[in-house]
Parts: structure tokens; C-alpha cells; sequence
């Protein structure tokens, strides 16, 4: 492949009428990226999810996969792909061990070592009559169904739903041990802390448009950084803001916010050293924060609800 | 990058393993109902077929009158009093002979005890008993005896019969169709095109249902799709699976049947029984597809069940009602005429029993060739444009 990207759509619109669907959504997953695909119910992740996997036509743009387009080339993809649904049903069959033995034979799977490897991490029992199974342990099958296969490009669609707090740590452990192996990840979620414990990247959309795409590894790293300090002293205070090289802007009584840059760092702790500080705070920014920025954003500028 | 695993294109065998687990049981079900309901039937038409004996036995009737008149004559000549129950105790032939020998003396006939005697014989044949020829015989001699008070006519035991019929307000017309009418013709077309075909109607209506448009509607597709495997695959397997089940299943109630009917019956018109069944599985092949076409264009279950039932549930009622307005029917006084219409609204109108079953027969009617050439050509392109619709659709897995 000449370049390293992926899963790339390009102006992917399907519009349902009435503002549903999704519009103009430009996206490139890189090799061996694990990205976050986020936003509210109905926001369209799903209408995206099935244009890439070629299940339904798009009424312009283009997705493609590997270089293939998702519409025309749809099984040839699936050489390479695995998909979770987002929507769990599964075949007529009795019990989950009858289904994971068909689809193996769906994908070619002949070596039952990695399968038993990640139902063992899942704590799945497979042996259960699939139509009893629980919401919970129907999404562990469907993830071992499509885990199984071991292919270069998982595509998992809200893959956590149902599952506890420990098996979704555990999941998310299954995900990290795919990129190590330098899988590709496309998943979408509308829970901000796990897409943030394993994304690199992350897209957003709402209202069927893409709002923004932003790096974690930004959001981790900022190159600026915001803290909140507290003084003991109002003097104090107004001394520090005066004279600090950066800015720095007080808020109540006697704290301020400061903003600088990573460099900076030496020279505001070097200054700090000359007061009496209460209380030093780093405000962190999370996804969700950003995220809930970037939708009010989307509002003002869609202008709708 | 590539796996080993290669792109199944038209077939994917996995999937047909999935589809024979899932639906084997409703399957054999069907199965066992309609064998039971075949042979049950054959059993039927057996008995029915037994009962009526279509011994010709008019020669030996007129014979047996002729006696019968002979002998009465003699009686009131000779104040004797010989009668057909003294003559079979037998031990009074003697007399006969006599009487016989003096009455074609007298009237120029050809009559002896062995003549009598072969008559006897012969309409013992019947499924009639003797007594009643005998009992009949009675009228029409004391009817022949005498005119009618006021008119002077000639009275006829047929005209009495009108007569007391007219009075209770049966049609005579009827009673004469009735006998001409043809039970097993009747019985051929209940079960072909109504009774036999419903069970199967039922498995296909729920097969193609549940093999495309509930997988699509569950969304379950997801896990073949997801797979390498292409859409036309999916289609193709599913449609085979559908050709061949239907033809299984009528294959083997077509083997019963031949069976029974060989012990049912002395002589057995295998090509005939074979070109019922044979017509019958283009009919279902026909149904079929219009279900399959319903299944590939809805992704909505209810929307396709509601399709496909309601086509199979028309095409049963109407060829029900249209039994009422066939030949057999109409004949019996339970049909009329004009109920035949609905024949020409259900395909199963195009399924012509009666052509069909002159198969191995001396005359054969062809008219049943052209109907069944229809019926396939359905067939294929309702296939066709479900597996082209499918392949092209929008799924929401």
C-alpha cells in the first residue's frame, strides 16, 4: 500500500431526510491507530460504521478500506476486516459455541489459540444457549466472533456496551494488545473515559456532521499548560501577576489562573519559590470537556437546536 | 496482509450448514404432515374407488327381467307360483325347465334355466344386491300392468322417480349429474390443489422469510456480511436451499404415495402420479419465489411475511373457492359455475390436475405444458430479481 492510511472516507454523505443521516464526513485512520469514533445516540456513528463496511450505499462521497471501496468491493474487504455490530442478534443457532464454530468457518479459522485466548481474558462461557445469554455475555460472543479472525483492521461499533466495569477494563486490555501487534482500530463509543484510556485519536460528530478530530496525544501532551494558584496573601497575588512573564489573570479573592507554555514550566516554579502558596492546581482538560466545547461550538455554528 | 481464506462469491457452505440446522426440524415436520395427509387420501380415494364397481352389468339386468316377466307371466297362466327365491334354493329346477320350455314354445323366446342362471351370475357382479333388482322388477311389472287413470299414458318407473323428486323439490338434472360425477377427478383436485399444497405453502411462507428478510431485520446478517463473503453468495445459497428443500420434500411424498398406491390399488399409473408431483413442485417452486423476492426487497420482516403469507394465503383461498366452482362441484350442487373465476386469480389455477393426470393414460392433454411453462417462468424471474435486489440494497446491520 503506498500510503499508510487505512480506513479513509472521503465527503461520505447518506441522507435520510430530515436532518438524518450523516454529511460530507472526511476521516483517515493510519495504520496501526486506534481511533475514536464519538457522539450522542443518533448522531450518525452507525450510518458511518455501515457505509465503511459496505453494507449500505452511499449517496456521494466514497469510503474505502485498504484502498478498496467499501460499496463495490465489500467482501474483499472483509478479508482484513472484523466487525462488532452495534446491534447484537445472532443466527438460529443453539449455543454460543455452535456459533463461534460457524464462524470460524465463515473466516477460515483453522487455529482456535487466540480465540480460546481472548474468551479466557473475557471470562466468556461460551457453552451457554445463545438465545438466554445475557446483554453482557451476548457482546463478549460477538467480540470473540470477530476477534477471532485476527485481522489488521478491527472496526467495533459502541463494542462496550453491556459489559461490567471489569470486563470493559478487560476489553480494553484486548485492545491495547491489538495495536500492539500494529493492528488498526475503529471504534465508536459514546463513553469519553474508555475511548480516552486506549484512543489516539478521536473524531466527533453530531447531527450527522463531523465536528472535530483531535489527537490525544495533544490532549495528554498540551504544549500549553493552565494551572490555578492559590496565595496566602492578596499582595501576593497581585505581585505574581504583575511581574509574571506569562499570562496570568486572577480570579477571586486570592487565587489566579496562569497559562504557560511547557518551557516555560522552570521559570513559573523558579518565581513560585518566592511566595507562600496555598494550593497549586493543573486544570486537566478531558475528552469530555473538549468534546462538550466542541459540540457548543457545533451549536453555534449549525445554529440548530 | 491477505489471509488463505478465499472470497466466496456464490456459495458459502458455512451458511448453508447455518441455514439446515436452524430450519431442518420445521422441515421434517412438514414433511411427516403431508405424507400422513397423502396417503391418507390415496387410502380414501382407494375405498371410494372399490365401492363403486364399474362393471358393465345391463345385458345381464335385461336378461334377469326377461325371466323375471317370463316367469310371472307363467305364474298367472299355471296359478303357479315360481319366483326367483324358489328358483336359487333349487330344488324345484325341474319346474323351471318346463316353464321355460313351454314359454318359448308360446312366444318364440330363447329361454332355459342356464340363461337364467348366467343372468343371476352376472348381476351378482354389481355392488347391488339381488333382492333389489328383484324388488325393482316388481314395480315396473305392476306399473307395466295398467295406464295412467286420465291420461292413458304408459307409467315408467324413471318418470315416477322425476315426479317424486320434483315434489321434494331436488332437481332431477342433478341426480343425473350426480351419478355421471367423478370422485376421484374431485378428490385428485382437493388434494392436489388445495388440501396438499397448504402445509408446504406454510413451509415456504416461513423459510423465506426467515432465511433473508429476518436475518436482515435482526440483524444476525451482520455476522455472515462481515465475513468474506459477497452478498450474491448469501443470495444464491439461501435461494438453493430453498429449490431443493421444496423438492426433497415432495419428492419423497411422491415416493409414498406410488407406494401405497401399489397397495392401495392393482394398477398404478406411475408416470401419472409423477407428473401431479411434478407439477405440483413448479407450483410450489412458482410460490416460492414470490416469497424470495419478498424476502430480498424488505429488510422489515413483518413487511415481508406480510407479502409472501399474503400471496400464499390468496393463492390457497382462491383456488379453494375456485374448487367450488369447478365441473365436479357444480355437478354435486355444492358449486357454482361462476366460482371458476377465481381459478383464473391464484396461480395455483395455472396447476391443471385433471391434464395432468391423463400423463400415462391413452390420451394424454397438453394442455397442462403451456400453464407449467408460466408457472417456471415466475419462478425464475421472481429468483432472479430477489437475488439482484439483495445484492444491491441497503442493509441496516
Amino acid at each position: 500500500m503506498m500510503s499508510d492510511v487505512i480506513i479513509k472516507t472521503n465527503g461520505l454523505t447518506k441522507d435520510y431526510g430530515k436532518g438524518r443521516g450523516v454529511f460530507d464526513i472526511n476521516l483517515e485512520v493510519h495504520k496501526g491507530e486506534v481511533f475514536g469514533f464519538v457522539g450522542t445516540n443518533g448522531s450518525g456513528k452507525t450510518t458511518t460504521i455501515r457505509n465503511m463496511m459496505g453494507f449500505i450505499r452511499p449517496d456521494s462521497g466514497s469510503s474505502t478500506i485498504g484502498g478498496l471501496d467499501s460499496w463495490k468491493s465489500s467482501a474483499d474487504i472483509m478479508k482484513n476486516v472484523s466487525y462488532v455490530p452495534g446491534e447484537i442478534a445472532f443466527p438460529a443457532l443453539k449455543t454460543g459455541t455452535e456459533f463461534l464454530k460457524s464462524q470460524a468457518k465463515y473466516l477460515g479459522v483453522t487455529d482456535f489459540k487466540y480465540m480460546n485466548h481472548i474468551i479466557e481474558l473475557l471470562q466468556l462461557d461460551p457453552t451457554a444457549n445463545l438465545k438466554r445469554m445475557s446483554k453482557g455475555m451476548k457482546q463478549k460472543t460477538a467480540i470473540v466472533a470477530a476477534l477471532m479472525g485476527e485481522k489488521q483492521i478491527l472496526v467495533l461499533d459502541e463494542p462496550t456496551t453491556g459489559l461490567d466495569p471489569l470486563m470493559r477494563e478487560a476489553f480494553l486490555e484486548l485492545i491495547r494488545e491489538e495495536k500492539q501487534k500494529g493492528h488498526t482500530i475503529f471504534m465508536s463509543s459514546h463513553i469519553f473515559e474508555e475511548i480516552e484510556s486506549v484512543c489516539d485519536r478521536v473524531a466527533m460528530i453530531k447531527d450527522g456532521h463531523l465536528i472535530a478530530t483531535t489527537s490525544l496525544y495533544d490532549l495528554r501532551h498540551p504544549a500549553m499548560k493552565d494551572f490555578i494558584i492559590e496565595f496566602e496573601q492578596i499582595p501576593q497575588k497581585q505581585q505574581f501577576i504583575e511581574t509574571a512573564p506569562f499570562s496570568a489573570a486572577g480570579t477571586d479573592a486570592n487565587t489566579c489562573t496562569v497559562q504557560c507554555s511547557v518551557e516555560q514550566l522552570d521559570t513559573l516554579f523558579n518565581m513560585l519559590k518566592n511566595y507562600q502558596i496555598v494550593n497549586l492546581q493543573e486544570i486537566h482538560l478531558s475528552l469530555q470537556q473538549q468534546f462538550m466545547r466542541a459540540y457548543k461550538e457545533g451549536l453555534t455554528q449549525n445554529g440548530n437546536k | 496482509m491477505e489471509t488463505n481464506k478465499k472470497t466466496a462469491r456464490f456459495f458459502s457452505k458455512p451458511l448453508m450448514g447455518q441455514t439446515i440446522k436452524a430450519n431442518w426440524g420445521l422441515c421434517v415436520a412438514i414433511l411427516l404432515i403431508m405424507i400422513l395427509l397423502g396417503n391418507v387420501m390415496n387410502y380414501a380415494m382407494s375405498m371410494m374407488a372399490t365401492e363403486k364397481s364399474d362393471v358393465d352389468v345391463t345385458e345381464y339386468q335385461e336378461n334377469f327381467y326377461t325371466c323375471l316377466g317370463a316367469l310371472a307371466t307363467y305364474d298367472t297362466m299355471t296359478q303357479q307360483e315360481l319366483s326367483y327365491d324358489d328358483f336359487i334354493s333349487g330344488d324345484n329346477e325341474a319346474a323351471y325347465e318346463t316353464a321355460f320350455e313351454m314359454l318359448n314354445a308360446q312366444a318364440d323366446m330363447d329361454l332355459s334355466t342356464k340363461g337364467f342362471q348366467e343372468a343371476i351370475d352376472g348381476l351378482s357382479q354389481s355392488d347391488i344386491s339381488l333382492e333389489k333388482y328383484v324388488k325393482q322388477f316388481e314395480y315396473v311389472y305392476a306399473l307395466n300392468q295398467t295406464n295412467g287413470v286420465f291420461d292413458k299414458e304408459e307409467l315408467t318407473i324413471s318418470e315416477m322417480l322425476t315426479v317424486t323428486l320434483d315434489m321434494m323439490g331436488v332437481s332431477s338434472d342433478m341426480v343425473e349429474k350426480m351419478s355421471e360425477m367423478n370422485p376421484a377427478s374431485m378428490m385428485n383436485q382437493m388434494y392436489y390443489t388445495a388440501m396438499g399444497l397448504l402445509p408446504i405453502f406454510i413451509l415456504i411462507v416461513i423459510l423465506a422469510n426467515s432465511l433473508i428478510s429476518s436475518q436482515v431485520d435482526r440483524g444476525s446478517m451482520a455476522y455472515v456480511l462481515s465475513t468474506p463473503t459477497k452478498r450474491s453468495a448469501v443470495a444464491i445459497t439461501q435461494m438453493v436451499f430453498m429449490i431443493i428443500v421444496p423438492l426433497l420434500i415432495i419428492a419423497i411424498v411422491c415416493a409414498t404415495r406410488i407406494g401405497t398406491t401399489y397397495l392401495f390399488y392393482d394398477e398404478v399409473n406411475v408416470p401419472g402420479i409423477l407428473a401431479l408431483f411434478g407439477g405440483m413442485y413448479i407450483l410450489v417452486e412458482a410460490v416460492c419465489g414470490l416469497c424470495y423476492m419478498g424476502s430480498c426487497i424488505f429488510s422489515q420482516s413483518r413487511k415481508s411475511m406480510a407479502f409472501g403469507g399474503g400471496l400464499a394465503v390468496w393463492f390457497f383461498l382462491a383456488s379453494m373457492i375456485g374448487l367450488f366452482g369447478s365441473e365436479n362441484m357444480v355437478n354435486t350442487g355444492m358449486g357454482v359455475e361462476e366460482l371458476s373465476v377465481f381459478n383464473k386469480l391464484t396461480l395455483v389455477g395455472l396447476y391443471d390436475v385433471d391434464a395432468l393426470s391423463t400423463v400415462g393414460t391413452g390420451s394424454v392433454d397438453t394442455a397442462f405444458v403451456w400453464k407449467l411453462l408460466i408457472l417456471l417462468a415466475v419462478a425464475i424471474v421472481t429468483y432472479a430479481i430477489g437475488a439482484v435486489r439483495f445484492s444491491k440494497k441497503d442493509l441496516p446491520l
